[in-house]
This record gives structure tokens, sequence and C-alpha cells, in this order.
């Protein structure tokens, strides 16, 4: 606390407050404790002693009131409050003065308190944020990393379903191929049979008999082509001909779920170009290469002939389902045409080593048709 | 009724027996209002433009200090400038019921018990430990206030509120763009109502406090010290609610697009009241 009372000044003000009327020295301290609002509060230590040199002067005097001392102003104290008025006003203003610099404390100790907590909260509030951020980045960077492995093993999968693929192409390839050239082996067989067989029947219908057995067909070896026999045999063929793609679709199904684990990835599309493959090879070499391959203008039964031979390798290319189409392929169109389909199925065989149980199921429909 | 009335046109003081309460009406310039043990009296320092009126109803005990044409309910209709300039200094019985009114003066009111009303063009308003219901309203003006006791009403356009300690039975604050700050405690039961339209709300609670808390904000963040307060997956908005301790007590703070903010004071860290 700056000092309020300049020299001299505080005597001056303790001669004013006893002008107005005696009082203890409490009293005294008190008046000027509330005169400055209980910021300034004069000691007794202070009080009293100049109490007791304005006595000394004469200024003042003091009676005993119930062991109390109660001071009153003597006229020569009176005297010098007047003689001194002009510096009492100039008190008085001071005194103001130093209310009012109580006030603009106040105001400023409020302003600081309230800046500083604003400074202190908004540091917090700043801190919480940054140490949200901290942990969003934190968990950002997990996700990050979390995101990254997860495409370095998606990438990892579709390599690996890749390579998958492309060894299931190259199976496939190769199974073609292989099937091509079993579907070749047989078709010659088969042409070497038929030839044999047509020696056979010139020379004295020999195993006639047998081929009467699969149907009319024998009777009509000799007409061309089948498309005016609608015949039990054309049934016949159809029908295993529909058993034959619906049996495929199963086993394909079957087998996609079976292996499972990569279904989903590359599958479709390997299936797919597989399929378009396939699809475009059965038309080629199943249906429309009769009319240009020479075995198959030998007979009328051969545009049915030549597919039997032809089928298998069709069938052997998706090498999901290798069994079913290979085998059903065989079958069908074998019995329809010649005696041989048998041997085209074992050529299938080989094809698709793994399910021969398949196979064999397949091969009743020979003897069947 | 005995009403005794002075013309200020110059510095003054006058002093009284007994006042029980006190309205201060002034353009500009300054006014404080203090509680003391003293006689209760007015001083006016400086003076300029038109004379100071002051009032006293000896039955009432009411002192009303202002200017003819400037009372509490017109405060706010005069917008112009005004000449008019006081320095006022009023001391009061701790108990006495007080109003300021200021259109650009600031006030200071310390001490008073029986709460205060405060309003404010642009003033600033200072209050330092006062007890009871304290009523500010301001347009621009900001309001700082250390160690209230009691309730307070807070509305504004965009003045802020500041308060520095204190214990609340509640606090409603209502202001457009004004930031209202808090660090105080609840009392029992105690409620805190915020709401701002693009004002930022920040308020630090003990960490022992008791309340059911609710903070949301259409576009601003909303964030909390408290753990035990979750955020709301709530369309279009961010929403953070919860008990804190039994939950007793309220809190609410709504605003659009103004920040949220809910800072917990350690049991230790009462140093902030503190300066």
């Amino acid at each position: 606390m700056t000092p309020v009372f300049r020299h001299g000044r505080l005597r001056l003000y303790l001669l004013r407050l006893l002008d107005e009327e005696p009082r203890h020295g409490y009293e005294v301290i008190r008046l000027l404790r509330d005169r400055f609002m209980g910021v300034y509060a004069p000691s007794p230590g202070t009080i009293y002693p100049r109490l007791a040199r304005l006595e000394e002067e004469g200024l003042v005097t003091h009676d005993e009131e119930n062991g109390r001392k109660v001071y009153r102003i003597t006229e020569a104290g009176r005297e010098e409050l007047r003689s001194r008025g002009a510096e009492l006003d100039e008190l008085e203003a001071e005194l103001s003065a130093s209310v009012s610099d109580i006030v603009r404390e106040v105001r400023e100790d409020v302003r600081d308190t309230v800046r500083s907590l604003r400074e202190e909260l908004t540091r917090a509030a700043r801190e919480m944020r940054g140490n949200e951020r901290e942990q969003g980045r934190q968990t950002r960077d997990t996700a990050r990393e979390a995101a990254e492995a997860a495409r370095e093993q998606a990438r990892q999968a579709k390599e690996s379903a890749w390579a998958q693929a492309r060894q299931a192409r190259e199976q496939a390839k190769q199974a073609r191929d292989e099937a091509l050239s079993r579907a070749r082996r047989i078709r010659e067989e088969a042409t070497q049979m038929r030839d044999e067989a047509r020696d056979h029947a010139a020379a004295g219908w020999g195993n006639w008999s047998d081929w009467s057995r699969w149907g009319e067909w024998s009777g009509h070896s000799g007409r061309p082509g089948r498309n005016g026999w609608p015949g039990e045999h054309d049934v016949a063929a159809l029908r295993d001909f529909e058993r034959l793609a619906r049996d495929f679709v199963t086993d394909l199904r079957s087998v996609a779920w079976d292996s499972g684990s990569i279904f989903g990835t590359e599958v479709v599309p390997t299936l797919r170009d597989i399929l378009a493959d396939t699809m475009e090879r059965i038309r080629t070499e199943v249906f429309e290469p009769r009319r240009d391959e020479p075995a198959a203008g030998s007979r009328p039964g051969d545009p049915a002939g030549p597919p039997a031979g032809a089928e298998p390798p069709a069938a052997p290319p998706p090498p999901a389902p290798p069994a079913a189409p290979g085998t059903a392929a065989v079958a069908e169109p074998g019995p329809a045409d010649t005696v041989e389909p048998q041997e085209p199925a074992e050529p299938a065989e080989p094809q698709e080593p793994a399910e021969p149980q398949e196979h064999q199921e397949s091969e009743p429909p020979h003897p069947a048709g | 009724m005995a009403m005794s009335r002075w013309i200020v046109d110059a510095p003054q003081r006058l002093d009284f027996d007994r006042v029980t309460e006190l309205h201060v009406h002034l353009a500009a310039g300054t006014v404080a209002v203090l509680a003391s043990d003293d006689a209760p009296s007015v001083v006016i320092t400086e003076l300029a433009g038109r004379p100071l009126q002051v009032t006293m109803d000896m039955q009432e005990h009411v002192l009303t200090i202002g200017y003819e044409s400037l009372t509490w309910g017109g405060l706010l209709g005069l917008v112009r400038p005004r000449r008019e300039q006081a320095a006022v200094t009023v001391t009061v019985p701790a108990e006495c019921r007080s109003q300021v009114g200021v259109l650009s003066a600031s006030a200071v009111l310390t001490g008073l018990r029986a709460g205060a009303g405060v309003r404010s063009m642009s003033g600033d308003i200072t209050l330092d430990g006062v007890t009871g219901d304290v009523d500010a309203e301001t347009l621009s003006g900001e309001i700082a206030a250390r160690d209230i006791d009691g309730a307070v009403r807070f509305k504004s356009m965009s003045g802020g509120l500041t308060l520095a300690g204190g214990l609340l039975s509640s606090l409603a604050a209502n202001t457009m763009s004004g930031q209202v700050t808090g660090d105080v405690a609840l009392g029992d039961s105690g409620s805190v109502h915020v709401s701002t339209m693009s004002g930022e709300v920040t308020l630090r609670l003990p960490a022992a406090s008791d309340a059911r808390v609710h903070l949301q904000s259409t576009s601003g963040a909303v964030r909390t010290e408290f753990d035990s307060l979750r955020a709301v997956k709530a369309p279009a908005s961010h929403t953070v609610s919860g008990n804190v301790g039994a939950g007793t007590g309220h809190v609410s703070v709504t605003t659009m697009s103004g920040a949220v903010t809910l800072l917990r004071r350690a049991p230790v860290g009462m140093e902030s009241k503190t300066r």
C-alpha cells in the first residue's frame, strides 16, 4: 500500500477527526479504515504515538473514561486546523483520490484476475485440443497402418490369386492341349473304327446287330445329315446334352464352393475367359468343324460323331470343374454317333485324373443312351 | 413522501444516514459502488455536461443518482452519444440493494451482499466479491466478476461474461456473440444454463462437481475434460452429455457455432481462484 498520507498529513487528519468530536484511539483507527474502504488500516502502533505527540504539542488532550483514553482537540489544535485550512481541503481531495485509486485498484485487480483466468482456460482448452489432435493423429496413424496392411494383404492375395489363376490357366491350357491331342487321336481312332465297321458292313453286316442296338441310326447310316431325323436318337442326344450342360453347371458350382478360398477375387473373370475360350472351342471344334473335317463328311452320323471326340477337349478347359464336363461331354455325343463313345470317355479321364468317379458316373449314360 | 433532491454541478460529497436501495444511472465516466460499514456517502469527483441529480427518499431510504432523463427503464433506449460525464463513488452498507446502469461508463461494484443489478450499453462492468443475485445485461460491454456467491443472470449481444471464482447457485447466461468464461463451483443442486449463438463457452468446474451435463453445439467443437461425459451421436450437432458425480446439479450449454469447453479443476488446483 502506497502511503496514503504524505508527511504531516496524517497528523492533520487526526486533528480533523477529533475536531468533529472527542474519540477513543480505537475509534480513530476505525474511522480511518472506513475512510479507505478497509484497504488502509493504520495500526495502533502508528496512531497512538501520533496522538501522544499531538498531546505533547498541546493540540489535543485526553480524559479517562472507563479506563480508556478519550482524546479531544484543544483550542491550539483548532487554531492549527484553521491555519492549515487550504491544506486540509487538499487532503480531502487526496483522500477522495485515494478512494478513486482504491476503486481503480479493485478494477485493475479484477481485470487482471479475469484476464489471467481467460488465458489459463484458453490454454487448458488448447492443450486439451492438442491432446485430442494427438490422439486423433495416433488413431489416424493406426488406421492408416491397418489400411496399408490390409492393402498389402489384398495385393498379396491378388497376386496369389493371379498366380493361381495363371497356374489354373496354364493347367487348363495344358489340359486342353492334352485333350485336343487325345481328341484328335480318338477321332482318328473313331474314323478308323468306322472305316473298319463300314468295311465290316460292306463285307457282310458283321457287327450290325451291335449297331442296331443303339437305335435306328444304323438303318439310316447311309443317309446324309441328321436334320431329317428327329427320331428317338436325337431326343436321347438332346436329353444327354441337357444333362451334360446341367451337370457341368452343378460341378462347376461345387468345385467353386469347395475351393472357396479365392472365391470373389479373380475367379469370375478367369472363369469367364476360360469358358469363353471353351465355348469358342466347342463351337469351332464340335459343332462347326464337322463339315470341314474330313472325318465328319464320311457319314451322316459324323456330325454327332466328331463332337463326341471334340467334346472331351472342350470340357477339360475349365480347370475347376474338370471331371464333370469332360466326362459328360465324352459320354453323350459318343453314344449317339457311334459305338466308340466309351473310348473317348477314357481319354477324358487322363485329362482330369482327379475325378475318376465322376467319369464313371458319367459313363452309364452311354449304355443307357 | 419525503424526498430530498440535490442538483450537483461541481465535485461534491454527500453523506446520508441510511440507504437501503441504490440506483445509479450514468452516461460516460466511472461509477463505483463500495460496500462499507461507514455512513453512506456519494462522492462526485468529475463532472462534465449536464449536472447530476441526486435524490433521496427519506422514508424508503432509496438513493438515486443520475440524470433526469436517464432512468433504469429507458437506459438502453438512449443510444446517441451523450456528453454527460461523471465520476461517482458511492459507499453503501453491504446489505443495500444496488442497481447500476451505464451507457459507456465503466462500473465497479464490490462487497455487496444483497446482490446487484447492472445494465450497460458498452461500458465494462466489474463485480468483486458480490453475494446474492446478480443480474447483468449488456450490449457490448464486458462483464468481469470475481468471487460471486449467488445466482447470476447474464444477457448480452456481443458483451462477454467472465466469472473468476465463486460459488454459484445458478447461472443463466444468454448471449449472441459474447464469450462466456467461468471458473466457478456449483452449489448444491446448482444449475448452469448457457446459450449463445456464436459465443464461445469455456467453463471450469471442480473435479468433485455434481451435475447432469449436456453440452451441445450445432457447428462448433464440444470438448470436456470430465471422463464420465460421453459424446452423443446426434444429427447436425456436436453433443456431449452425461453425469459428473451424482448428477444432482445441472449444467447445460447450447450454442449454434460457438465452441464449448468444459474443463475440470483438479481438487488441489485452487490457485486459479486467488491471484
